[in-house]
């Protein structure tokens, strides 16, 4: 059920493939730098970076684990099927810096007063309910384990078009080597090393960016003139967007925009900022990323449509940076050099997507599955030590799986995969976002209002498109599944907690000892 | 800052309801290929209100942190 762009450059030389070999030895530098600075053997210390993270690395790692291999390759082979419509992507990357609105003070000023380390601390902090523990958990890995595997086959699709190897040869060199050192640098340095490998791969996937906005208008000449030959030939593609479009525009915003909030390693970086000033001085330069990331890849998507039509097809399309990538290689030694980096923007921003979201299944399994379940009593040594096991084992296991569905063949393009974990995540956001300023919110209702909403969301999956049945009403409405099934969970909820209240106000003026 | 802040507040969520209204083309007619600096012109007033969208939400953050952290800040 993966599928990722093939890069389709030429073959990189020694050179080039040097450049990349020291880009990549870099960051097991810093891991080891990372493993030098801990300050404690604690889960802590592990998985937040003990006392938090300075502005500047908080700014870069929020950055580069928001900004994944997707928002390259998918955003711009989006753009090119839909054209100027998939400007929702801008706005719904905005929309996750606008939803922190709703909880990050809160959540933060908690993390720091009771040393939260996973998201689930927060629910049992203000739940103490281990139904509702085990089922956000569940929820997060998840999801987790979804992106992870998806950004385990990007890194090997990107791998694949860099070598003369045969395809399926280089995708499984591609994956092993570059799984592997990520999981050498996370397992000594833990998420100081992922946070400072974000610095570098931040840094890199912000210049590729700019980099790439003044190669596609070099290459294929004005904005007009891109414009005004997509009128001519593809005109639904620079026309406004019709009202299903419309709808589904609104629905990214509220799906993403409050979905990817809740990522758990995003959640984490919350609790690792070393101050409120940080916090909030970082969130604040976040929210104008979207117009230095997403933007151009919507415009090299748009390009492509006018220069590049019917190149590409269906998931295929995701490539289409590759394809021109390729053309722009072919100009010049300064082209050939070029490319080298936006590629190495495109596997840091693979790798420290990827990294980011390995730490914190490792951190949840361990600390909320195993410590919360298994072994309440286990030592903070013992769970650290645990905690880089369970990365090893879940990096082997889902980049076995990685390689096995690209050789199996199965195909889906890298933005469908996206949308199924967010319908998940979404059903975090009562507990998160009302609770943490309701004081009235109870845990059964929320536990309830989850596992319904869930179960709701994932049912549309075995909705038919045809017929006249009201749930192919709602699916084929222009909203996600997961919306309605927030609606029904908060409605459950508020509802639910109300009339808890107001029972046990009724019974506590009948019983007043 | 010793103020307090909140986020919940009514005039925040409308101002963003106007913000979004104006950046998500939905009041643009269906043929409407009229075009400025080499975009259409929809694409342009829409990336316009995101990046007031991207002003406001700084502007939040930065000088409407809703609770007087200094005291707690270098936590």
């Amino acid at each position: 059920m993966i599928a990722a762009a093939t890069t389709d450059v030429i073959p990189f030389g020694p050179v080039a493939l040097g450049f990349m070999g020291l880009y990549l030895l870099s960051m097991i530098g810093i891991g080891w730098l990372g493993m030098r600075a801990r300050q404690e053997n604690t889960l802590r210390d592990h998985f937040i970076g003990g006392q938090g993270v300075g502005f500047f690395v908080l700014l870069l790692t929020l950055f580069a684990t928001q900004y994944s291999g997707n928002t390259i390759l998918g955003f711009s082979g989006k753009a090119y099927r839909i054209g100027f419509a998939w400007l929702t992507c801008v706005h719904f990357m905005t929309a996750i810096v606008v939803t922190y609105l709703l909880f990050a003070p809160e959540l933060f000023k908690l993390a720091k007063q009771h040393a939260f380390v996973t998201p689930t601390d927060y629910l049992q902090h203000r739940f103490n309910h281990r139904g509702l523990n085990l089922l956000a958990t569940l929820i997060m890995v998840a999801a987790l384990s979804n992106f992870f595997l998806a950004q385990l086959t990007a890194m090997g699709r990107a791998v694949e078009g860099l070598t003369t190897l045969p395809p399926e040869t280089a995708f499984l060199w591609g994956v092993v080597v570059l799984a592997g050192i990520m999981l050498v640098y996370e397992t000594m340095g833990g998420f100081r090393a992922v946070a400072w490998t974000d610095v570098i791969q931040g840094g890199v996937l912000a210049l590729g960016f700019a980099v790439l906005l003044v190669l596609i208008f070099k290459e294929y000449g004005s904005m007009e003139e891109t414009t005004r030959k997509l009128l001519a030939t593809a005109p639904e593609k620079v026309l406004p967007p019709k009202a299903l479009e419309l709808k589904n525009w609104i629905s990214y915003i509220f799906l993403l925009g409050v979905g990817a909030a809740l990522y758990p390693q995003a959640i984490q970086r919350i609790y690792a900022a070393k101050s409120a000033t940080t916090l909030r001085k970082s969130l604040a330069v976040m929210a104008f990323m979207p117009l230095g990331t997403a933007l151009i890849a919507v415009l090299v998507g748009v390009t492509a449509a006018a220069h590049l039509a019917g190149e590409l097809k269906g998931a295929d399309s995701d490539a289409v940076l590759g394809v021109m990538l390729r053309h722009i290689q072919e100009q010049s030694v300064f082209g050939h050099a070029v490319v080298v980096l936006i590629f190495a923007a495109v596997l840091g921003a693979i790798m420290s997507t990827a990294d980011s979201a390995l730490l914190s299944i490792s951190s949840m399994v361990t600390k909320d599955l195993y410590a919360g379940f298994i072994r309440p009593n286990a030592g903070q040594e013992a769970l650290t030590r645990l905690g880089k096991r369970i990365s090893t084992l879940f990096m082997i296991s889902l980049a076995a799986l990685a390689v096995w569905l690209n050789n199996s063949g199965t195909k889906l393009t890298l933005v469908e995969l996206l949308e199924m974990k967010f319908d998940m995540l979404l059903q975090l956001a009562p507990a998160f976002m009302i609770a943490i300023h309701w004081k009235g919110m109870r845990a059964g209702p929320v536990f309830a209002g989850m596992l319904i909403g869930l179960a709701f969301a994932l049912c549309f999956f075995w909705v038919p498109a045809q017929g006249e049945g009201f749930l192919t009403l709602l699916k084929n409405s222009g909203f996600h599944p997961g919306l309605y099934a927030l609606l029904l969970n908060i409605g459950i909820g508020v509802t639910g907690s109300w009339i808890v209240n107001a029972r046990s106000k009724t019974a506590s003026r009948r019983d007043p000892s | 800052m010793t103020c307090e802040h909140s986020y919940l507040s009514w005039r925040i969520w409308a101002v963003y309801a106007v913000l979004f209204g104006i950046a998500i083309p939905w009041y643009w007619p269906a043929e409407d290929a009229r075009m400025l600096f080499g975009f259409p012109l929809w694409v342009v007033v829409s990336i316009a209100g995101s990046f007031g969208i991207s002003c406001f939400t700084a502007w939040l953050f930065v000088k409407r942190w809703p609770a007087d952290e200094d005291g707690e800040d270098e936590a």
